[in-house]
């Protein structure tokens, strides 16, 4: 469960104090697939970004499985992102020089798992994403939704408590995205996998539990989308 | 090194052997060298001795003089201690009591093309040609030219020899006496050893090594060989290391967007780090490798057409222990080439890194 209180990210640009996220409290409960909109500027990402311990708040409190991560050295929250948090973000992010299977198992090594166990992991997952018999090969030579379920399989190797996705379908077709999105929904479905996910789409909205809205650094509506309401 | 080596290589096999027993500082000449010759002969290390007597006179053939110091050797000595026997281009070495006879190096009987000459010369002359020798004593003998001897050594190739028999006629008595006495040591001996055995023995004469002879009149040239030397490693590792430095710094800097990804999914930054650190290992490791062959490459090449120097043909010699050294500062400074743009930017802040 992640529990935010009160959070708020203050950026200086020059002269410019930009209020990106003003008090934002709420809760996400496990195994919910969150979606957090709103239009460009609105601080989606920002809080994305803070839930992802990627960046820190200016105020309030973010606890995940009852723990103040803002507490959190920079060597523990480096630790707790490779433990218990998962990302996939728009452009995929993977390292060109590796193949699929190793982009998947990086995260896993550095872990210190051992190779057997991990390389088993990597291709159940690879079979699962409809990649394995793609695994030698090197990002190029992937297409933009092959990427990104490369992106999601590296994201959910170590089976973290969250997964963490930044508008993933930006890039991608009308079909890729709706590949990406459907893997989401069944990883969130059979895994139980917490998800939280920034996007702008409307059409995306029908795949999530909950939608929370953003303007101007606020939330302006938390609710389940329109099209579950009926 | 290549230089020096050439140059040592020349002294020992054509000047002194490896140990040079000299004078006393206020003397002009050792005393009883007969003697001197017998005890230096019986110590342990010592192969053999040859005494010299040295002359001043003036050589005179077809219109050309040339005044000169003139070595008075035995020629049977000598043989067993120097190579210039070996060096006779035109004619013949001398032989044990001969008279009437003379040699001289190519650098005093001079070269068929006079451009070859390195200073006066007699112009151009062969064995079997005369010349007129003045001794100092004011003795004028015509001496037939046996042997032009040509080392490559333009010290030696300087050189005029005549016999002890030659020098005793010319100066009507028997010579006790003796300017120097150079010494050939047995192969595995160590000079500073014998040197000491010599000393031991009770010769209270000058005793000098070839090493410390080169030490007093090289050593300063020999210290700024050595500097030389050090500011071209200074300068290539420099140059090395600012390579190195771009390298990983373009590959870093194109690649912030890639470390802050790593950095968000979970690696640490040490790793990331020493990764680019691996990369500059190896890229040294190549680069040595890539390096000695090189240097081997050169060294053989340059052995079989060695550069040609007024002091004879030099060739490249590399010390083991410089090449050990140098690859070790390498392989040092490279890690600190790597290590410095990879932590600059590794250690940026992951939203500012994966904006990039």
């Amino acid at each position: 469960m992640i529990e935010v209180e009160n959070l708020s990210r203050i950026y200086q640009m020059g002269n410019v104090t930009v209020h990106a996220l003003k008090g934002v409290t709420l809760t996400i409960p496990k195994g919910q697939f969150v979606g957090i909109t709103g239009a460009s500027g609105s601080g989606k990402s920002t809080l994305l970004h803070l839930l992802g311990l990627l960046d820190r708040q200016t105020e309030g409190t973010i606890r995940i499985g009852g723990i103040d991560v803002s507490k959190l050295t920079e060597h523990q929250r480096t630790l707790y992102r490779l433990k218990k948090l998962g990302y996939v973000f728009q452009d995929y992010a993977l390292v060109p020089e590796l193949t699929v299977e190793e982009n998947v198992y990086i995260t896993s090594m550095v872990r210190g798992m051992r190779p057997d166990v991990y390389q088993k992991e990597t291709n159940d997952l690879l079979i699962r994403i409809g990649l394995f018999d793609r695994k030698k090969h090197k990002q190029s030579e992937l297409s933009g939704g092959q990427q990104q379920r490369v992106s999601i399989a590296r994201a959910i190797v170590n089976k973290p408590e969250i997964l963490y996705a930044d508008e993933p379908c930006a890039n991608l077709d009308s079909e890729s995205s709706k590949n990406v999105l459907d893997l989401f929904k069944q990883i969130n479905q059979e895994l139980n996998q917490t998800i939280v996910m920034v996007s702008h789409e409307d059409w995306h909205l029908q795949y999530f539990d909950r939608v929370i809205t953003l303007r101007d650094g606020e939330v302006i509506s938390d609710d389940l989308p329109l099209v579950k309401k009926g | 090194m290549g230089f020096i080596k050439t140059y040592e290589d020349q002294f020992i096999a054509y000047n002194i052997g490896n140990i040079l027993v000299s004078p006393k500082t206020d003397d002009e000449y050792i005393e009883d060298i007969d003697e001197l010759l017998e005890k230096i002969n019986s110590v342990p290390g010592v192969s053999r001795a040859a005494g010299h007597y040295s002359t001043g006179g003036t050589l005179h053939y077809k219109g050309y003089s040339l005044g000169t110091t003139i070595e008075v050797i035995k020629p049977n000595d000598e043989r067993l201690v120097t190579d210039i026997y070996k060096k006779i281009k035109d004619g013949d070495y001398l032989g044990e009591g001969e008279t009437g006879q003379i040699i001289m190096g190519i650098q005093v009987s001079g070269h068929k093309d006079t451009a070859e000459d390195m200073g006066p010369t007699l112009g151009y002359l062969n064995s079997g040609d005369s010349v007129t020798v003045d001794f100092t004593n004011g003795v004028t003998r015509e001496l037939r030219v046996k042997g032009i001897i040509e080392t490559g050594s333009f010290m030696t190739d300087q050189g005029v020899y005549i016999t002890w028999d030659e020098m005793e006629s010319v100066l009507g008595h028997p010579i006790t006496e003796g300017s120097n006495v150079i010494i050939k040591t047995d192969p595995d001996a160590d000079e500073a050893a014998v040197k000491t055995q010599i000393l031991r023995f009770g010769v209270a004469e000058k005793v000098q090594t070839w090493q410390d002879l080169l030490d007093e009149a090289m050593g300063r040239a020999i210290a700024d060989y050595a500097m030389l030397n050090s500011i071209t490693i200074v300068v290539s590792l420099i140059i090395a290391v600012v390579v190195l430095f771009i390298v990983i710094m373009i590959k870093t800097l194109s690649s912030r967007r890639q470390i802050g990804v790593l950095k968000a999914i979970g690696l640490e930054k040490g790793i990331i780090i020493y990764n680019y650190v691996f990369q500059v290992l190896i890229m040294t490791t190549l680069g040595v490798i890539l390096g000695v062959f090189v240097l081997e490459a050169m060294v053989a090449i340059l052995t079989a057409f060695p550069f040609q120097f007024s002091d004879g043909t030099v060739t490249p010699v590399v010390m083991t222990a410089d090449l050990v050294n140098n690859t070790i500062l390498l392989f040092i400074v490279g890690f600190f080439a790597g290590y410095i743009p990879a932590w600059r930017v590794a250690s940026e802040d992951i939203m500012i890194a994966m904006r990039a």
